[in-house]
C-alpha cells in the first residue's frame, strides 16, 4: 500500500485559518496522531484529520487579518439583512411560498430525472475493463446488397477468426440466447428457470464475474456456475460447489462456482451458466447466426480504428458465406460496445427489450428547461421584492451602503430563498417513498448522479443568485421610484420574455404530454387482429418425459373443464417479439425473389384459441402424418409473394431456409394478418408451422370463458400439477401487449409530472407579472373608472394584454411540438393522427390555469377604489 | 484583571502536564488525557486549554526536539511554573479538607454501598 498522507485539502484549510505561528506545532501534532491512526484504518485517520482541524477553530488560534476585524460587523450586517427579508417574506408570504414550493418540487423532479437517466446509463459499466468488451453485431445485406436486417446475434466461427486475424483481438467468448423456462431438479424439487445461458469457458476471461465460491480454473465441458441467490433457492445457502443438478430431466452436471447475482442495470442478466467447449463442427458455418459474441481489445484499442480493419474481414468472410447461402448474400460487422447496447442497440434477437436513448435525451432537455423556468420565476421574484423596496434600499444608500453591499443583500436573500428551495426539495423526496414507489436515495449511486446534482445545483445558483444579483449592482435604484422601476424597459421586457419562454415550455411539455398517453392508450386498447381478451398462457417445461402424450393429456382435461373452450401450443404467444427468423419463397421462384419471414410453430388450435380468422385454405391437422410440411402463412407473407388473390396460393410449395436445409412445404391456408408483436411494430410475414413436427409447445394458451375465470385458472393449476411438477406460471396475454409498454409507461408518467410541474410555474410566474402589473397600473385604472370604465372593461384591458403573451407563446410552440410528436409518432406501426385536439386541448387547459393565475389581481385592481388609488400615488 | 482560577479540566490538563514531563506536548497531552479519563478529546481543545492556562501563568513553553513522524516539525513543550504547582497544591488541599468533613467518608459508610 502506497504510504497514506494527511488529506491535503483540510491541511490548506487549516493553514488558511491558522496563527502562523502556531502553523509548526499544530501540524506537527495532527501529524503524529494521523500516522498513529493510519495504521488501523485509513480512513478513520482521515476523518479523524478532519475532525482535529475543526476542533482547531477556535478564537486563540484563529488568525486575526485585516479582514476579520470586520467579521463581526459583517454578521451583524448580515442578520439585518435577515432581517429585511424576513420582513418581505412574511408581507408577501403567498407569492414566496409558492415560489419555494414550486421550486422545491423542481428541482426534487430533476433529481428524480437525474436518477432515472444516470441508471439508464450505468448499463454494463460494472465490468472491469467494459470499454474494451464489445459484441459482434451484423448487418446482413441480401440479394443484390439490400439491406434486410440487424442482428445481435453471429456466426458461429466468427470469434475464432476474429482473434485468429487481429492480435488486437485479445479474447472471445460465446454466449447462446436466454434459454426459457428450463426444468432443473435437485433432489426431488424442480424449479423452471429463464436467465440460463450456455457459455464458453472464456466467458469469465472476457467478463470480469466475481466468483464467491469455487472457482475458474480448469473449466471443462459442463461446468454449471449459478448466481448466489438461484444457489440460495436452489440448495437453500450460497456454497452450492461440488453440488449436482439435474437439467432438461435427466442430465446432470455438476455446480463449479458460485458467482455474485449480475447487477440488474446490465443487458445480460444470467442466474445459471453452462460451459461448453468448442465445436469443432460447427466451425466452416457462416450461414446460421445464432450465438451473441463478445470480443475483448486490447487496452488503447479504438472502435473507429477497429471496424476500419474489420471491413477486410467483412469482405473476405462474407464470400464464404455467400458461397453457402442460395442467395447472393454479404454481411457486416457492426461492433457494439457492451455499455451502449442498452440504449442504442435495437437489433433482432436481443437478450432483452432495450432502453431508448431518444427518452432520454427527452428526459434531460426536460429536465433543464423545467430547471430554467424556476430560476426564472425565482429571478421574477426577486426583482419585484427589490423593485418594492426602493424605500428600504434609499434609506441605506443614505446610510453609507455601496453596490457591493447592496448585491451582497441581493445575493444574501436570493440564496436564502434558494436554500429553502433546495430544502423543501430534499423534504419531498425524503417523503417520496411515502407516497409513491419512487425512492431516491442519495448514497450509493453512480458518479454522474452525483456530478448532475452538482451541476444543477450550480446553475441553478448562478441563475438565479450570481446573475440576476450582479446585474442589480449596475442598477442605480436611486435614479427610479417604485413605479419607474418596474416600469423599467430592461426589468419590463425581461419579465414579460420570461413568462413567454415559461409558457412555451409548458405548451411543449403539454403537448408532449398529451400525445404519449393518447398514443399509449390507443396501442394498448386497439385490437391487435387477435382476440386476446379471456386468454391466458401457461409455461410448459421445457424438457419433459413422454411430453407429447403429457401435451395431449393435458389439452384434452383442461379442454374439459366448463370454463375452458380452447387449449392450443405454441413456442410463442401474442405479444412477444419474434424469435425466429428465415426466409421463404416460392418453389421455383429466383432465389433474388427470397422473403425475409418469421416462424411462429403452433398446434392447430392456435388460430381457434385466439380467433384468427382464416382467409382461405385451412387449417393444418396435426394428427395427420401428411400435413407434416403443411403451412399458414400470414396476409403479409403472401402479399410481399406478389399475389393478392389467396386462392391461387392454396396448394403452392415453398422452400424455407431451416438450419442448414432448405426443405419443402406446402401452403394450406392463409391468415388474417395480426399484430403479433404489439401495435408497435409493423406486422411481418409471418410462416405458422406445425407445433406437432416442429418445435417444442413451450407455452399453452388457453381461451377461458368469460365468468368464473378464477375457478377455472385453480383448476388448470391443479391439472397441471398432477402432469408436470412444476412450477405453474400463468398469465394473460393481453398482458403482453400492455406490459410492452411498460418503459413507455414509465417515461409518460414522468412527462405527465413535468407537464403538471411547468403549467404550475408558467402560473406562478403568470401570478408575478400580473401583481406587478396590476400595481404599475393602478392609476391608469382609476382615471378609465373615473371616465365611466365597468369591471368588464377592466378585465378586457388586462385579459387582452396576457392573452396576447400566451397566444405568442403558444403560436411559437406549435411547430416545435408538432414536429416533434409526428418524429415521435412515427415509430408507431399504429399511430394517431394529430387533429384539431393536439391544438385545442392544451391551449383550454393553459388558458384555464392562466386565468386562474390572474383572476386574483384583476378582481383586486377592478374593484379598487379609484379616489384612494390617485390620491395616494405611490 | 488577570483570570486565577483553575478550572475542573484545566486541573486535570495541568495534572497529565507534570505527569508527563519532558513530554508534555499538546499531542501527548491529549493522548495521556484520554488513557487516563477514558474520555475523547481533541488536540484542538487540549491546546486551546493548554495557552488559556499558559495566559493565567501557570504554565511556560518553549520549541523542543523534532521528530519524522512529525515531519521533522518541532513540538511545543509545557512545563508547570510554581506559580502552577502553588495552585494545584492550594486545590489539591481544598479537597482534602473537604474530603475529610464528609462524614459518609470518616465513618467508613461508603463500604455498605460497594459492599452492597
Amino acid at each position: 500500500m502506497a504510504k497514506q498522507h494527511p488529506p491535503r485539502f483540510a491541511k490548506q484549510l487549516l493553514l488558511l485559518l491558522l496563527k502562523e505561528e502556531l502553523e509548526e506545532e499544530v501540524l506537527g501534532d495532527l501529524d503524529e496522531k494521523f500516522y498513529q491512526t493510519v495504521e488501523k484504518s485509513s480512513r478513520r485517520a482521515k476523518a479523524n484529520y478532519w475532525y482535529q482541524i475543526f476542533n482547531y477553530i477556535r478564537p486563540f488560534a484563529l488568525k486575526r487579518s485585516t479582514k476579520s476585524k470586520y467579521l463581526l460587523m459583517n454578521i451583524g450586517m448580515l442578520l439585518n439583512y435577515w432581517k429585511a427579508a424576513k420582513r418581505f417574506f412574511r408581507k408577501n408570504w403567498a407569492l414566496t411560498t409558492i415560489n419555494v414550493v414550486v421550486f422545491g418540487i423542481a428541482l426534487a423532479a430533476c433529481i428524480l430525472i437525474l436518477k432515472k437517466v444516470s441508471y439508464e446509463f450505468s448499463y454494463d459499466q460494472f465490468y472491469d475493463n467494459h470499454e474494451h468488451i464489445y459484441r459482434v453485431g451484423m448487418d446482413h445485406y441480401y440479394p443484390h446488397n439490400t439491406y434486410q436486417n440487424s442482428t445481435a446475434v453471429s456466426f458461429y466461427p466468427i470469434g475464432n477468426a476474429l482473434v485468429d486475424k487481429y492480435p488486437e483481438i485479445e479474447k472471445f467468448t460465446r454466449v447462446s440466447q436466454k434459454r426459457n423456462n428450463t426444468t432443473i431438479r435437485v433432489g426431488n424439487q424442480s424449479f423452471q428457470e429463464n436467465n440460463f445461458h450456455i457459455v464458453n469457458p472464456s466467458f469469465f476471461e472476457v467478463f470480469s464475474v466475481k466468483i464467491l465460491y469455487g472457482d475458474t480454473i480448469d473449466i471443462g465441458a459442463y461446468d454449471i456456475f449459478l448466481s448466489e441467490s438461484l444457489a440460495r433457492k436452489l440448495f437453500g445457502k450460497a456454497d452450492a460447489v461440488g453440488s449436482s443438478i439435474d437439467i432438461w430431466n435427466g442430465s446432470v452436471f455438476k455446480v463449479k462456482g458460485v458467482f455474485k447475482d449480475v447487477p440488474a442495470n446490465s443487458h445480460l442478466h444470467y442466474d445459471m451458466l453452462l460451459t461448453v467447449l468448442h465445436n469443432e463442427d460447427r466451425m466452416d458455418n457462416w450461414q446460421n447466426y445464432g450465438v451473441h459474441t463478445y470480443i475483448r481489445v486490447s487496452q488503447g484499442v479504438k472502435e473507429a480504428d477497429m471496424e476500419r480493419k474489420l471491413r477486410d474481414f467483412n469482405n473476405e468472410f462474407s464470400e464464404l458465406s455467400d458461397q453457402q447461402s442460395e442467395v447472393e448474400y454479404r454481411w457486416e460487422i457492426d461492433l457494439q460496445p457492451i455499455a451502449d447496447i442498452h440504449l442504442t442497440s435495437d437489433m433482432e434477437l436481443e437478450h432483452e427489450v432495450n432502453g431508448d436513448l431518444e427518452s432520454m435525451y427527452m428526459l434531460i432537455v426536460m429536465a433543464v428547461l423545467i430547471l430554467i423556468i424556476s430560476c426564472f420565476n425565482y429571478i421574477n421574484l426577486t426583482a419585484s421584492m427589490h423593485g418594492k423596496r426602493l424605500t428600504e434600499f434609499f434609506v441605506r444608500k443614505v446610510h453609507g451602503a455601496n453596490a457591493i453591499e447592496m448585491l451582497k443583500q441581493y445575493a444574501f436573500e436570493s440564496f436564502l430563498l434558494l436554500l429553502f428551495g433546495i430544502g423543501f426539495a430534499i423534504a419531498a423526496l425524503l417523503l417520496m417513498p411515502q407516497l409513491s414507489d419512487y425512492s431516491v436515495s442519495f448514497l450509493n449511486q453512480n458518479s454522474l448522479f452525483y456530478k448532475g446534482v452538482a451541476g444543477a445545483l450550480i446553475a441553478v445558483i448562478l441563475l438565479s443568485v450570481v446573475l440576476p444579483s450582479s446585474a442589480f449592482a449596475f442598477v442605480n435604484p436611486l435614479k427610479f421610484t417604485v413605479g419607474e422601476f418596474i416600469a423599467n424597459p430592461i426589468i419590463k421586457r425581461l419579465g414579460k420574455s420570461l413568462i413567454i419562454v415559461q409558457f412555451v415550455v409548458s405548451f411543449l411539455l403539454l403537448a408532449g404530454a398529451l400525445t404519449v398517453t393518447k398514443q399509449l392508450s390507443f396501442v394498448t386498447n386497439k385490437n391487435p387482429g387477435v382476440t386476446i381478451s379471456d386468454v391466458v398462457s401457461v409455461d410448459i417445461p421445457d424438457f419433459y418425459p413422454e411430453k407429447r402424450k403429457n401435451l395431449q393429456r393435458f389439452k384434452s382435461e383442461v379442454e374439459g373443464l366448463a370454463g375452458v373452450a380452447k387449449v392450443s401450443y405454441t413456442e410463442s404467444v401474442p405479444g412477444t417479439v419474434h424469435s425466429w427468423d428465415s426466409s421463404i419463397k416460392l418453389k421455383g421462384e429466383a432465389i433474388e425473389n427470397a422473403i425475409l419471414n418469421y416462424l411462429i410453430s403452433a398446434s392447430a388450435d392456435y388460430f381457434a384459441t385466439y380467433e384468427i380468422e382464416i382467409l382461405a385454405g385451412r387449417v393444418f391437422d396435426e394428427l395427420n402424418q401428411a400435413d407434416s410440411a403443411a403451412i399458414l402463412i400470414n396476409e403479409t407473407t403472401a402479399k410481399k409473394m406478389g399475389v393478392t388473390n389467396y386462392r391461387k396460393l392454396i396448394g403452392r410449395k415453398v422452400v424455407m431456409a431451416m438450419g442448414t436445409e432448405y426443405p419443402t412445404f406446402e401452403i394450406v391456408g392463409i391468415a388474417k394478418d395480426y399484430y403479433h408483436e404489439t401495435l408497435k411494430n409493423r406486422i411481418k410475414p409471418i410462416a405458422f408451422i406445425p407445433n406437432r413436427f416442429f418445435g417444442n409447445g413451450s407455452n399453452a394458451s388457453i381461451r377461458l370463458a368469460a365468468i368464473n375465470q378464477k375457478e377455472t385458472v385453480a383448476e388448470i393449476e391443479k391439472i397441471f400439477k398432477t402432469i408436470f411438477p412444476h412450477a405453474f406460471n400463468l398469465q394473460y396475454v393481453e398482458d403482453n401487449y400492455t406490459g410492452f409498454f411498460n418503459s413507455y409507461f414509465e417515461v409518460a408518467d414522468l412527462i405527465k409530472a413535468l407537464a403538471i410541474l411547468a403549467m404550475l410555474m408558467a402560473g406562478v410566474g403568470l401570478l408575478g407579472l400580473a401583481s406587478n402589473e396590476t400595481v404599475k397600473r393602478r392609476k391608469e385604472v382609476a382615471i378609465r373608472k373615473v371616465n365611466g370604465a365597468q369591471a368588464g372593461d377592466i378585465y378586457l384591458l388586462f385579459l387582452r394584454y396576457f392573452g396576447k403573451l400566451v397566444g405568442i407563446a403558444f403560436l411559437l410552440s406549435i411547430p416545435v411540438s408538432f414536429y416533434f410528436a409526428d418524429e415521435w409518432l412515427s415509430n408507431f406501426a399504429e399511430r394517431i393522427d394529430l387533429g384539431l385536439w393536439f391544438f385545442s386541448v392544451h391551449f383550454s387547459i393553459i388558458s384555464i390555469i392562466g386565468l386562474i393565475a390572474i383572476s386574483y389581481f384583476l378582481v383586486k385592481i377592478s374593484r379598487q377604489n379609484p379616489v384612494v388609488a390617485l390620491k395616494n400615488g405611490d | 484583571m488577570k483570570e486565577s482560577k483553575l478550572g475542573d479540566f484545566e486541573e486535570t490538563i495541568l495534572l497529565i502536564v507534570g505527569i508527563l514531563d519532558k513530554e508534555a506536548y499538546a499531542f501527548k497531552i491529549a493522548e495521556e488525557f484520554e488513557v487516563q479519563t477514558n474520555r475523547a478529546v481533541s488536540i484542538g481543545a487540549v491546546h486551546s486549554t493548554l495557552s488559556r492556562i499558559e495566559e493565567k501563568g501557570f504554565l511556560t513553553s518553549a520549541m523542543g526536539a523534532s521528530s519524522a513522524e512529525r515531519g521533522g516539525r518541532r513540538k511545543r513543550i509545557y512545563t508547570i511554573t510554581a506559580e502552577g504547582q502553588r495552585a494545584l497544591e492550594k486545590s489539591r488541599e481544598l479537597k482534602m479538607s473537604l474530603w475529610n468533613q464528609f462524614p459518609a467518608f470518616a465513618q467508613g459508610k461508603l463500604n455498605f454501598i460497594f459492599g452492597g
